[in-house]
């Protein structure tokens, strides 16, 4: 039944015509979601570059940069078909595998073997790995319904389990861990068993309780001992917990005012650009603008999630649960670490935090998004993933 | 159904979402006040404190004794260090898992081995020569103090102090060549300072490294008044923590007085009756701020019978000024709840961690110390509020300024080293109770005491000092309470001629012993004296004579006369560790031979300053200033600048004076056969005469048979001009005539110049 879906392929059109259909169909609605997005977050990295009233020239140009190159990865995404790039997949996926493996033989910056360094930006594999795995996921499961038994998981769980381990080691627990939502909802919306799945995450949780002892550095272990009792650890582990409350509690409804040389975060938080730039916005912007970041996030995910179900093409269904889940999951994750709920784990705000390769990542995965909802079908089929 | 379970993660991210927006709402709307201040907290300023320069200590000319000298530190920020995550998470593991202070130790030193292990402290160790475990145990507690979050990791912390200014120029050359080497060898800078690897860590580059200017305690004269002078320590972390505890870091009124009434509450109650009698208020109501106001209000009689009562530190405490300028400009700067917070990290703020321990380093450390000063920056502040920083500058410490005169101190020292055995000499202004002179033998080198005390070497050179059998830590000239022989027969004289209980030129038939109770008591040599008068007794120091005068004037009111000259209490010598040695009255016999009877003999060995009498030369020489000034008792005291205290009420009249004063002159210058002065012999055969005429009592203290008994010279000189009153002691020297006597005459030819 699956194979006799077919597509309508406009070859005798002209490359510009279909190009002006392709951004016809594009889902605007997400585009203006993301475009708010960074828009937002450019402003606030200006603000959290700088020192005191003064703008990060510097650091703002280099953001800029980045969303150009961001931008760019977007529109060349939407070059091509995302088939061609799902039959590509499993080739990727090996690629950064040997990446994941080959980075972690370079000399460690700020303790952790996470990034190539090519001098002119730090290129991060893990990042990449996120639009790969999604693909490479859709790819595996598109034909398949072995995954509706709990033994035909295995081979969609190594497929995520492989890379975390490798991300594991750098170490970065914050981009192994969110493989985790992602791999859940893709293998669920897929309609594996509610029970298999809950049997894989007790296993997961065991496994968690494993690592702690066997895995985790004991930084580690005390990042998240911090969390669950900062003034134990105020001086150190706790120290970017507490000062990030301070600073968003702080803003309170109007906020502190953009760039604002009283602001909390300006002052005590370190990593306020990157993993903390939610709560420069949170002080500055206040209730207002850090509830309406939230709300453009959920926006965003829920249209990719209603892409998700608009499209009947199985990889692309798949493809767009699993981007959805990523970009919201990775901004509540996020956004819970800044607001206390989730311990310290080292991981960007998609879109908003300054780093070239997290920005072409999430790039990345909404062109992938962008392009499977502008895909014309026509469908002969029935509904697949039942 | 697989529209349905996108519906379901629509729903569930709509849930999460929810939450985190709830969370926000909690953190920004409902606790936004909580926030607020706990930003406002944020705005910590930062507080630095700044040390007050140490005061220097000089003798009565303005010679130098003890003084800083300038000297450098080795200091290290603790983020460049390559063990730095590892070793300060050890120390907080160690903190918080050791159930005891063994186990924190035992921990620390396995740390401190670690430490000493690694490339970087075996490398430094080996460029500035010292050994890499002194180094470890510097590193250590500077890592401590920034893993208690009394030191930013960013800021530089001393460990390793007293380097040579050469070694540290050649270390710095060293550093700067091979920071460029590195550079040029296209290292990023900035990546090899976030992330410093192991392999750098054998360059001759020490990241983080840094010198620092301090002071050391430096004692230019070695021994010489070691004892007066004291040493200086350093106080441990865990002391801070507990004077942190205390609140008594910033020096101020109330903290002091704080612990005062501490100190009152453990008081017995007996001691609390005496002092509310002496203040005139309800013992129940006895508080501190009514006391302190008492005493301040004390005029100096009032203030004598204070201190008499142990009440000195309290006189000490009302007279100092109070300091309220921090607190004001605290509350002005931080608000009240802050002032709580900086004074929980106190320890931070008292950048001179040493403190005195012994001597007048010691007793006179407030003086010497001066306070902190503090400096608040604010940051963040705009240009326009730069002018809210406000400086309050530390009070350097005072000089002081000792009553002790070198020449004296000398001439004493020379004295006691003359001989071997352990002793002490003290020599008062007899007038004014300054004390000229104050040595004990053997003596010590208070550089070894002055910290940082690290280093192999310096901690033999300790131990040594700590374990020696002679004791030479002992202040033997205040501290030390030994009987006191003879000497005491000049009180009694006084006592019983104040009382007209005696006339002096009575004789009395000395048959060599007397017998009471079934025992037999001698003189001296076991001879019979013959037909003895006072002049006569004091000058052969007759026992027989004073066990008579002592058993007709009694202990009790011979009692009275000791205490008011200042035996069997402290003098109240501004030292500490001072003893009060004993005399038995009803009081004393109460405390310490509860339920014994008292009787006739014992009066006897009291009148010759054996049995239960016991007290320190310092004592001695205070009776003896006493007498030679006319009946006056004089407060021995070290520093010169104290204020001045009206004389005291004579307890002896002028003519009480005199007459024993006669019997003291003819124990030294009398020379007739048969009757011959105790210290004649001292003075005048085979020496050369002095050019001043010295006047004195011998004393010869059994202690037990198997030890040669001690020897006491108390005196004064010169014996027509009054001057100074002295006392030598010598520890199991033995004969007072033979030992001590000779050491007087020494020390006063040295001083006076030898005869002409
Ligand atoms: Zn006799």
């Amino acid at each position: 039944m699956n194979q006799v879906w077919q597509t309508t392929t406009h070859r005798a059109a002209p490359v510009s015509a279909r190009w002006l259909e392709h951004l016809v169909r594009l889902d605007w609605f997400l585009l203006g979601c993301v475009a708010l997005i960074v828009a937002l977050g450019t402003a606030f990295i200006a603000s959290a570059g700088g020192s005191g009233a003064s703008i990060g020239w510097g650091l703002l140009l280099r953001h800029c940069a980045y969303v150009a190159l961001g931008l760019a990865a977007f529109a060349a995404v939407q070059r091509v078909d995302y088939l061609v790039l799902l039959r590509w997949s499993p080739v990727l996926y090996v690629v950064l595998l040997g990446l994941l493996v080959a980075v972690l033989f370079t000399r460690p910056i700020n303790g952790a073997r996470s990034w190539f360094n090519l001098y002119v930006v730090n290129l991060q594999p893990s990042e990449l790995m996120k639009p790969v795995l999604v693909l490479a996921v859709a790819h595996y499961l598109m034909y398949r319904e072995s995954y509706k038994r709990l033994s035909g998981l295995l081979i969609p769980l190594g497929l995520f389990l492989v890379p975390m381990a490798l991300i594991l080691r750098q170490p970065d627990l914050g981009t192994a861990m969110v493989l985790v939502p992602i791999a859940f909802a893709m293998l669920y919306a897929a309609g594996a068993k509610k029970t298999d799945l809950a049997l894989v995450n007790l296993a997961g949780i065991a496994g968690m309780v494993g690592m702690w002892y066997w895995v985790m550095k004991p930084y580690q272990q005390r990042r998240i001992l911090a969390w669950l009792d900062p003034e134990q650890y105020r001086h150190h582990e706790a120290w970017q917990l507490l000062q990030s409350e301070i600073a968003i509690g702080s803003g309170g409804l109007w906020g502190t005012g953009w760039s604002s040389a009283h602001a909390n975060a300006q002052r005590f938080l370190p990593e306020k650009h990157t993993d903390f730039i939610f709560a420069v916005i949170a002080e500055e912007g206040g209730f207002l603008m850090a509830g309406l970041l939230l709300l453009l996030f959920l926006l965003l995910a829920l249209a990719g999630l209603r892409i998700a179900r608009r499209v009947r093409e199985p990889a692309g269904r798949l493809i767009a649960v699993g981007v959805s889940v990523l970009i919201a999951g990775q901004a509540l994750i996020n956004a819970g670490v800044a607001l206390g709920l989730l311990p310290t784990t080292g991981l960007t705000l998609p879109l908003v935090s300054y780093g070239g390769s997290s920005l072409i990542s999430s790039f990345l995965c909404l062109g992938l998004l962008a392009n499977v909802g502008a895909k014309q079908e026509v469908v002969l089929a029935g509904e697949d993933f039942r | 159904m697989f529209r349905f379970r996108v519906h379901v993660l629509s729903a569930l991210l709509i849930a999460a979402f929810g939450l985190v927006l709830g969370r926000l709402a909690q953190l920004q709307l409902v606790r936004h006040e909580v926030y607020l201040a706990a930003r406002a907290h944020q705005t910590r300023p930062q507080v630095e404190a700044r040390a007050p320069k140490r005061g220097s200590i000089l003798d009565r000319d303005g010679q130098v004794l003890a003084a800083d000298v300038p000297s450098f530190d080795l200091a290290v920020r603790a983020d460049k260090l390559p063990f730095e995550r590892v070793t300060l998470n050890e120390i907080r593991d160690a903190r918080r898992q050791a159930r005891n202070p063994d186990e924190l130790a035992r921990a620390f030193s396995a740390l401190e081995a670690r430490l000493a292990g690694e490339a970087w402290t075996r490398s430094l160790a080996a460029r500035i020569g010292r050994a890499p475990e002194e180094l470890a145990q510097g590193l250590l507690r500077a890592l401590d103090r920034v893993a208690r979050g009394w030191e930013r990791a960013t800021t530089p912390v001393p460990f390793a102090s007293g380097i040579d200014a050469a070694v540290w120029n050649a270390l710095r050359a060293a550093q700067e060549d091979a920071f460029f080497a590195q550079a040029a060898q296209g290292v990023p800078a900035a990546a090899s300072v976030a992330a410093p690897v192991r392999e750098e860590t054998a360059s001759p580059y020490f990241a983080g490294l840094s010198c620092l200017t301090s002071v050391r305690r430096a004692y230019p004269h070695g021994t010489f008044l070691a004892h007066v002078l004291g040493t200086l320590g350093e106080l441990h972390p865990d002391q801070l923590e507990q004077l942190r505890a205390r609140g008594v870091l910033l020096d101020r009124l109330e903290d002091r007085e704080r612990i005062w009434s501490e100190t009152l509450g453990a008081w017995p109650a007996e001691h609390r009756r005496q002092a509310a009698g002496l203040l005139g208020t309800d013992p129940a109501t006895l508080s501190v701020p009514a006391l302190l106001a008492v005493l301040r209000g004390l005029d100096d009689p009032g203030r004598r019978a204070a201190r008499a009562l142990g009440l000195g530190d309290a006189l000490r405490w009302s007279d100092a000024p109070p300091r309220v300028a921090l607190g004001e400009a605290e509350r002005f700067w931080l608000g009240e709840e802050l002032t709580q917070s900086l004074r929980r990290t106190a320890p931070a703020a008292l950048p001179d961690t040493r403190i005195g321990e012994s001597g007048v380093e010691a007793w006179h450390n407030q003086l010497l110390r001066g306070e902190s000063g503090l400096s608040f920056r604010l940051d963040g502040l705009e240009e326009s509020q730069r002018a809210l920083h406000r400086d309050i500058a530390p009070r350097q410490g005072s000089n002081l300024r000792l009553t002790i005169s070198s020449a004296w101190q000398r001439a004493a020292e020379e004295a006691l080293a003359s001989q071997s055995h352990p002793g002490a000499v003290v020599v008062l202004d007899c007038r004014s109770g300054e004390v000229l002179a104050l040595a004990s033998g053997p003596s010590f080198d208070p550089n070894l005491f002055a910290p940082p005390r690290e280093g192999a070497p310096r901690q033999a050179a300790l131990k040594a000092l700590l374990e020696d059998a002679r004791l030479p830590l002992l202040n033997r000239a205040s501290a030390g309470q030994y009987p006191l022989g003879s000497v005491m027969k000049a009180l009694v004289a006084a006592a019983a001629l104040e009382l007209g209980q005696l006339d002096p030129h009575a004789g009395l038939s000395c048959p060599g012993h007397v017998d009471e109770g079934g025992r037999r008591f001698h003189c001296d040599g076991r001879r019979p004296h013959g037909l003895v008068d006072l002049d006569q007794a004091l000058r052969r120091s007759c026992n027989v004579y004073f066990y008579r005068l002592g058993a007709q004037v009694g202990a009790e009111a011979l009692g009275r006369f000791a205490y008011a000259v200042g035996l069997g209490r402290r003098t109240e010598l501004d030292l500490p560790g001072e003893a009060g040695g004993a005399y038995p009255d009803a009081a004393w016999r109460a405390r310490h031979l509860p339920g014994q009877s008292w009787s006739r003999g014992k009066d006897f060995l009291t009148a010759i300053g054996q049995g239960y009498v016991s007290a320190t030369p310092l004592q001695a020489a205070a009776l003896m200033a006493c007498l030679a000034n006319g009946g006056r008792p004089v407060t021995p005291r070290l520093w010169a600048d104290a204020p001045a205290e009206a004389p005291a009420a004579p307890v002896f009249s002028a003519r009480t004076a005199a007459l024993v004063r006669q019997g003291l002159d003819e124990a030294v210058n009398v020379g007739t056969p048969g009757a011959m002065g105790t210290a004649y012999k001292a003075f005048h055969q085979g020496v050369a005469p002095l050019p001043v005429r010295v006047a004195g009592k011998t004393g010869t203290a059994d202690v037990t048979d198997e030890q040669p008994p001690h020897a006491w010279f108390a005196g004064y000189a010169p014996a027509h001009a009054l001057q100074v009153a002295f006392c030598v002691f010598v520890e199991h020297g033995g004969h007072g005539g033979e030992v001590a006597a000779p050491l007087a005459y020494r020390m006063l030819r040295t001083v006076y110049g030898g005869g002409r």
